[in-house]
């Protein structure tokens, strides 16, 4: 049985390396890493400009000054305006903005925000909140809120946008690539027969399969730890990014083989491989807002592996999400597996 | 001319047959269905709070103005969910009443500052003799609404070349390109009937997904130029990836690398300062992706439309000369 699987491997090796999988893998994998280390700025904030009209005079004015002499600080796209109209314009040109009008005498001071209409309740409701203690704490100074950091080695850690999106790549594209990938091996071995060549020889579907999963992990590896590598050097947990990466491209190249089963053609196929594979890209918006997770993005598996291949590349010591994404992944591919020898031995039946 | 509508009439009758027409109009339909149905959830992205259940049902309320709060029952069940993937900022109060805040540590600025805010607010720290107001200048599209629906109106586009390309790797395998290369028909009959599909589904779908996504009250025309362009630059890309590569495994690995260029523009268009945006300009699919979403956002003037019409064009002419040999050698 090993000797058979090998020869299978060893031939699925060659046909990939032929087809220049790997020579592409490492493409993609440099231009990556160039990407990240010399094109992607470490700083990605990009805050919405604030266009500002004051008119206000009177017992608050130095403190409204201070206040928006703070906000110029923090960013440097807090603009002043000579008039309202001028906000408008900017606001109508721009899609991403805020607008601001302080006016009033004396004691009483009104502080308008001009919004384009499609900000929630709650983003206005910050809004205010976040003007008004900037004003307080112009006029009273710092007043602390007791805060308890649980796991304070993540405290201190902060990641460069340009880093950040480095467990993106690794789950997005070097995981992800054995879904389609697989796909297409399937289908080349179809139109050629070869897999009912191999149904009339002593070897098992098993065998054919894992071989062909086996590939396209080594692929999924060899991607993710030459870009990691280059980019994080020896500062990550190399034993914990490879066990996921490992059960990723399992997981992707056995999904692939599941979806390829319901197709003749790669040209049927392709398009559904495309639309499950942005589908299971979805949780890159919560990687990126991470306090947008909705119920629909978190039953996807690839939430939990962006997170916890997150966790080994950036390690703060919070093993226990990478542990028990292990565990889902393991029971994910034994359902995942008896699915995809079923879905192929009905396949060969039917052809 | 009779040739083309033969070899458009053959690619559309077995499309049909295989169902490849119907997935390849009704997939990029159902990713702007989910994308319509996600944006109101995207777009009311706030924060979230863990409260302990025994606050005053006040505060309660306080933090429910600025964010999602989930109740727990007892501080290890706040430490708990606090410590899971997603950002959270758990509250709880001390004995003598004063609130504070837990985190992981790794949250975002908001998520660190915001409840501090919240908290100072509900202990009355801020000053009340200022009035707020809110005045909205009537603009409901939100930025994530015009970027989805360009970056998906593109993704249709592109999917139209991807097909091409398949087709013809497809055609190469079972040799029919040798059987047409001792028929009557030239190479550009070939090239234009096997486009055809290419154009004509982008166009209609382009529309549909606008339908889709209530973008009704935008200039159609300027639509029209920039799917009419795209469809162009998707059909020489489709056959590039179907003359370079020899079977579907190098077909999908070429395949990749135009869709990392697609992705490089949109995401470059939208991270990368747009004084620094000038390395991207030798891609059409930047200008593709910008005249999407400068009509979608209602800023586009026709000035801008020939502008990035013109870079379309002349960059994908570009590509076409330099790959011409390779395409007319490559469905010998």
């Amino acid at each position: 049985m090993r000797t058979r699987y090998f020869g299978l491997l060893m031939k699925d090796i060659l046909y990939a390396f032929r087809n220049y999988c790997f020579h592409i893998v490492i493409v993609l994998s440099l231009v990556f890493v160039v990407l990240i280390n010399f094109v992607i700025a470490e700083d990605l904030t990009i805050k919405p400009p604030v266009y500002y009209y004051i008119s206000y005079t009177g017992a608050y004015e130095s403190a409204l000054n201070t206040t928006l002499e703070t906000m110029k600080k923090d960013h440097n796209n807090v603009l002043q305006m000579s008039s309202v109209k001028e906000i408008e314009t900017n606001m109508n040109k721009e899609i991403n903005c805020i607008g601001l009008v302080i006016t009033g005498v004396e004691d009483e001071v009104d502080i308008e925000f001009l919004l384009h209409g499609y900000e929630n309740e709650q983003v206005q409701s910050t809004l205010i909140l976040a003007m008004k203690d900037e004003i307080s704490h112009s006029i009273k100074g710092e007043i602390n809120v007791k805060t308890e950091i649980i796991n304070s080695a993540a405290d201190q850690k902060e990641i460069p946008a340009n880093k950040n999106i480095l467990p993106l790549f690794l789950v997005m594209e070097s995981t992800m690539l054995g879904f389609i990938l697989i796909a297409a091996l399937i289908f080349i071995e179809k139109d050629e027969g070869t897999i009912k060549s191999f149904a009339v020889t002593p070897g098992r579907l098993s065998e054919y399969l894992i071989s062909k999963i086996t590939v396209m992990a080594i692929l999924g590896i060899m991607g993710s730890f030459l870009t990691a590598g280059l980019v994080m050097g020896l500062n990550m947990n190399y034993l914990w990014l490879g066990v996921l990466i490992l059960l990723g491209s399992v997981f992707s190249a056995t999904l692939g083989l599941i979806m390829a089963s319901f197709f003749k053609t790669i040209s049927e196929s392709m398009i559904w491989i495309l639309i499950v594979n942005l589908l299971l890209g979805l949780p890159l918006t919560s990687y990126l807002l991470p306090s947008y997770a909705p119920l629909y993005i978190k039953l996807l598996p690839t939430y939990y592996l962006l997170f916890s291949v997150k966790e080994a590349v950036f390690p703060t010591g919070n093993d226990t999400i990478i542990i028990k994404t292990v565990v889902m992944f393991i029971l994910i591919l034994i359902v995942l597996y008896f699915l995809s020898i079923l879905a192929f031995k009905r396949n060969l039946e039917r052809s | 001319m009779n040739r083309i509508i033969s070899i458009f009439r053959r690619d559309f009758k077995s499309s049909v047959r295989e169902y490849i027409l119907l997935y390849m109009m009704i997939g990029p339909l159902l990713l702007a269905l989910g994308f319509s149905m996600i944006i109101p959830n995207t777009e009311s992205a706030s924060l979230q709070f863990a409260l302990e259940a025994s606050l005053d049902q006040s505060i309660v309320d306080e933090f429910n103005k600025y964010g999602s709060v989930f109740l727990f029952e007892s501080k290890e069940e706040i430490i708990n969910r606090v410590n899971g993937m997603d950002d959270i900022a758990g509250v709880m109060s001390e004995k003598e009443g004063s609130l504070f805040i837990i985190l992981e540590g790794n949250e975002t600025h908001d998520t660190k500052v915001v409840p501090q805010k919240i908290i100072r607010e509900i202990n009355g720290v801020n000053d009340a003799s200022i009035s707020y107001k809110i005045r909205d200048i009537g603009v409901k599209r939100s930025p994530i609404s015009i970027i989805g629906s360009a970056a998906l109106m593109i993704t249709a586009i592109i999917l139209g070349g991807i097909i091409i390309g398949f087709n013809i790797i497809e055609e190469k395998e079972s040799k029919t390109i040798q059987a047409l290369n001792v028929t009557m028909m030239n190479k550009m009959e070939f090239i234009i009937g096997k486009s055809l599909l290419g154009f004509v589904l982008p166009v209609a779908q382009v529309y549909i997904i606008l339908w889709l996504l209530k973008i009704d009250d935008v200039n159609k025309l300027m639509i029209l130029v920039i799917v009419l362009s795209g469809t162009l630059t998707a059909s020489v890309l489709g056959f590039l990836i179907g003359v370079i590569s020899d079977n579907q495994i190098a077909g999908v690995m070429n395949m990749k690398m135009i869709y990392l260029a697609t992705a490089a523009s949109i995401v470059g268009a939208m991270v990368i300062p747009e004084s620094s945006q000038f390395f991207l300009y030798i891609l059409p699919t930047y200008w593709i992706f910008v005249g999407f979403r400068d009509i979608v956002s209602n800023t586009a003037t026709w000035h801008q439309i020939i502008i990035n019409l013109s870079w379309i064009l002349g960059m994908t002419f570009i590509l076409f000369m330099l790959i011409k040999k390779r395409i007319i050698r490559g469905l010998t």
